[in-house]
């Protein structure tokens, strides 16, 4: 296999720089109090990173150990480029399960058997596929410079090229699939996250300060929770559903319970119909909805809104869900159906955090009613739910408005 | 997986800073406690997430999803008819031979039957010792699948 095997890294992160945002990761993610990284303080990054190319040779990755004594506890994937946009790519929280020395000894050796003929030219260490690594070795035969990879865990070559293959063993540029279609958006994200570490450097230097005692750990952790200099933003905002807009509008959505396990759908509509004066029995929405024995097809659900409002009520299934989009509609004061796999609620609500650790996104919620678990009576059953949005897989929402 | 005691861990800190602090339909955490962490599985009876009780002078009053991760992903407030969590071993076997006649009752586990958050006590139903279809008990009543036939993704 040919390729390019000297491309320039575009838009370049120096090594110190990348140290700097994956010592503010490694910190901020233990000053959450994330899983897995409660003893991340007394921790410290080797300065010396290992360097991963991109297929097409430019740097990709500084991969940086993470050593509490002499022992390797886990390793940061920082980025080599301002193009991936993010300036950490990877935590791992568990030493590394290979060694890069032995790794390209051996790919050394297997390419020496397999090519006698040629001459070794170089080696480096490369993601041929995110986030599996592998060693190039550049072989020269005449004037001719080619290269192979091998694996770094299983030795076996990788033969297979581009993103369009099957998963598995296949190699493909991760510059050229992922960072260059949208390298313009992704540069500027990593310039906002430079000028936050630039920042943070003024602010709370300690953070980028080596080994801390444990009592010296919480006064790191109060300097990495933002403190806003503005006293009246709340630490929340939110919003739910009203009775109109005038004077002293109460909450208004009702909870109703799915009547049988496959009215979820049904029971959604019956929610958001009720919401909107239109009121009727599941049954008959589950009629207008189509709805068998295996539940309610996501279009279907849409007809049968409409259908039921003698079309005065446009409904739009949406399959590219976002909570930006479900904020709108609550701050628009009407209710939407929120998809997960398999399952159908409403939404009647959303919150968001305004004061957070710095680096981390702010945490989002919807208000979900949830009609499960099912319940012949329908005021008793179903929950209503604070739901992290970026902890649960959507699927689709569907708009009800006035047509 | 984190294990129950750091699951318990996590729904404290979420109950102490989450979303639902200022919300009337959560009233009843106000004072509330956190309970025993009970684990619940996927379709394939894989442990995927913890249910966290919160109670409140021995009622359980609502629930905290935390994943796998240590991530709270959902706070549920409870209601009449919602707890799952409120069936004991032997009342989902009680249900459950309510709508079997002569054939006999395996493995009873908490699971979600379909996304997250669906959770129910799925109550094995043998014959001659193999498995030939599933009850699902939930507070509002029961309900019946065989293995294989799986709700379609397609439908809600």
């Amino acid at each position: 296999m040919r390729i390019q095997l000297n491309a320039k890294t575009p838009e370049p992160v120096d090594q110190d720089r990348a140290l700097a945002h994956a010592q503010l990761t490694v910190r901020r993610d233990w000053a959450a109090n994330i899983h897995g990284f409660s003893r991340w303080h007394q921790a410290e990054l080797d300065p010396k990173p290992l360097v991963l190319h991109d297929l097409n040779g430019a740097e990709l990755f500084y991969e940086f150990t993470l050593r509490r004594g002499n022992d390797a506890v886990g390793s940061v994937k920082a980025s080599a480029s301002k193009t991936l946009g993010s300036p950490v790519v990877a935590v791992e929280t568990a030493p590394r399960r290979w060694n890069p020395d032995e790794a390209t000894r051996k790919a050394t050796e297997r390419a020496r058997k397999q090519f006698p003929k040629s001459e070794i030219s170089n080696t480096s260490l490369v993601c041929y596929g995110y986030p599996k690594i592998g060693v190039r070795v550049d072989l020269k035969t005449g004037d001719e410079i080619e290269s192979v990879i091998y694996d770094v865990a299983s030795m076996v070559q990788i033969t297979r090229f581009g993103p369009d293959q099957r998963e598995g063993l296949a190699a493909w540029s991760f510059y050229d699939t992922i960072a260059a279609p949208r390298a313009e958006k992704k540069t500027r994200q990593f310039e906002l996250a430079d000028r936050e570490l630039d920042e943070v450097r003024r602010v709370a230097q300690d953070v980028f300060a080596t080994a801390f005692t444990d009592r010296e750990a919480d006064r790191l952790r109060e300097s990495l929770v933002l403190q806003s200099q503005l006293a009246f933003i709340e630490f929340y905002s939110s919003r739910v559903l009203k009775y109109g807009p005038r004077c002293s509008p109460h909450d208004c959505f009702m909870l109703y319970a799915q009547q049988t396990d496959v009215y979820c759908a049904v029971a959604t509509g019956q929610m958001i119909l009720d919401f909107h004066r239109w009121p009727y029995t599941q049954d008959q929405i589950a009629a207008a909805m189509n709805t068998d024995a295996g539940g309610t097809g996501v279009e279907d659900q849409a007809t049968g809104i409409e259908s039921l409002t003698n079309n005065s009520f446009n409904a739009t299934v949406d399959y590219s869900a976002d909570w930006g989009e479900a904020k709108a509609e609550i701050d628009a004061n009407r209710p939407l159906k929120s998809g997960i796999p398999g399952h159908a609620r409403a939404c009647a609500g959303w919150k968001r955090q305004n004061i957070f650790i710095i680096g981390q996104s702010p945490r989002r919620w919807l208000r979900i009613y949830d009609p499960w678990p099912w319940n012949a009576n329908i005021c008793e059953g179903g929950a209503v739910v604070w739901e992290d949005w970026d902890a649960v897989t959507h699927t689709n929402f569907m708009y009800v408005r006035h047509a | 997986m984190i294990d129950a005691d750091e699951a318990r861990a996590s729904a404290v800190r979420e109950v102490r800073n989450g979303p639902q602090l200022d919300d009337e339909q959560f009233s009843a955490w106000r004072s509330a406690t956190v309970g025993e962490p009970q684990l619940v599985h996927d379709e394939l009876g894989q442990p995927a997430y913890w249910l966290v009780p919160i109670e409140n002078h021995g009622t359980t009053v609502g629930a905290v999803r935390i994943l796998g991760s240590g991530r709270a992903a959902a706070l549920i407030a409870y209601r009449a008819g919602s707890n799952v969590l409120e069936l004991t071993h032997a009342r989902v076997l009680e249900l459950a031979a309510s709508v079997v006649t002569d054939q006999q009752l395996g493995e009873v586990l908490l699971v979600h039957d379909g996304p997250p958050g669906r959770e129910a006590w799925r109550v094995e139903v043998l014959v001659d010792g193999k498995l030939q279809r599933w009850i699902f008990v939930t507070p509002g009543g029961t309900y019946q699948r065989s293995p294989g036939d799986e709700r379609l993704a397609s439908k809600e």
